[in-house]
């Protein structure tokens, strides 16, 4: 083996050192990511639930609850605006939200850019409740960076 | 070796000798990201304990409970931020890289949204 050959042995053992090293990070710091985002996710659904909301001095839980058996218009409008503003606080900068809930009788549906989203595309949180007129369903809360393209169906 | 097989060894050397740097580099980059991912898990481990205890499983801390907060170890520092009434509640040494969770304060019968920042090592 001659010395160019040596040295070109070399310089591919860096490349490959450093494409390795690259990959590794990365799957590594998106794990990471992706842990942290699942926990951010269901902390900001359980702590907007227990928010108490100035309507009726309940939490947003027992109003989703009481919302989906009605379906009253009135306390679809202020709850969507309250709900609204606390997801905004809870908010990541540069995330975007969506919270969906439906029953036989009433919806929840909330989002800043989105309405339609690919679930599989996005971080999500569930949590099954049991509704005060006895039906059993689930509430939603997804949430994905601006820089994501989501399509609106998988 | 004539002239020209000289200058092409002594390019390549010199091509060899920036790939070892570049790895070097690199590796060290790789090490201190590695080394920061590290602090990460055990700050995110250290945060989830935390608010667990704080709140126990229910998104929602007293007032109290964060008045009378010592912390020991696990971050460099913690910063409790009343989102709506803009206050906040600062513990330990900072530092510019950091992650943070959703909560609410009670207090007085009443919930504020609130974040808390955990500072990373």
């Amino acid at each position: 083996m001659s010395i160019i050959d040596l040295l070109f042995l070399i310089i591919i053992f860096s490349i490959l050192i450093l494409m390795i090293s690259y990959s590794y990070e990365k799957e590594l710091s998106e794990k990471v990511a992706d842990v942290y985002n699942n926990n951010y996710n269901q902390l900001m659904l359980i702590s907007l639930l227990s928010y108490k909301s100035k309507i009726l001095n309940r939490n947003f839980f027992e109003l989703i609850g009481i919302l989906l058996c009605t379906n009253d218009t009135f306390l679809s409008e202020n709850l969507n605006h309250e709900i609204n503003e606390i997801l905004m606080r809870f908010n990541k900068e540069n995330y975007n939200y969506i919270l969906y809930s439906q029953s036989k009788s009433g919806l929840i549906w909330i989002y800043n850019k989105q309405a339609k989203v690919c679930l599989k595309e996005i971080t999500l949180s569930s949590i099954d409740i049991e509704l005060p007129c006895s039906e059993k369903t689930q509430i939603l809360l997804g949430t994905w960076p601006n820089s994501l393209n989501v399509k609106e169906e998988c | 070796m004539n002239i020209e097989d000289l200058i092409f060894t002594i390019l390549i050397s010199i091509l060899v000798g920036f790939f070892i740097v570049v790895l070097f580099t690199k590796e060290i980059e790789f090490a201190t990201t590695i080394e920061r991912i590290d602090s990460e898990i055990d700050a995110m481990s250290f945060a989830s304990d935390l608010m667990e205890n704080l709140s126990e499983f229910t998104g929602v801390i007293k007032k109290e409970k964060i008045d009378n907060l010592q912390i020991e170890t696990g971050c460099n520092g913690i910063i409790f931020v009343d989102l709506e009434r803009n206050v906040n509640w600062s513990f330990g040494n900072f530092s510019n890289h950091s992650f943070s969770l959703p909560f609410l304060i009670e207090e007085s019968d009443n919930t504020y949204a609130a974040k808390v920042i955990f500072l990373v090592k």
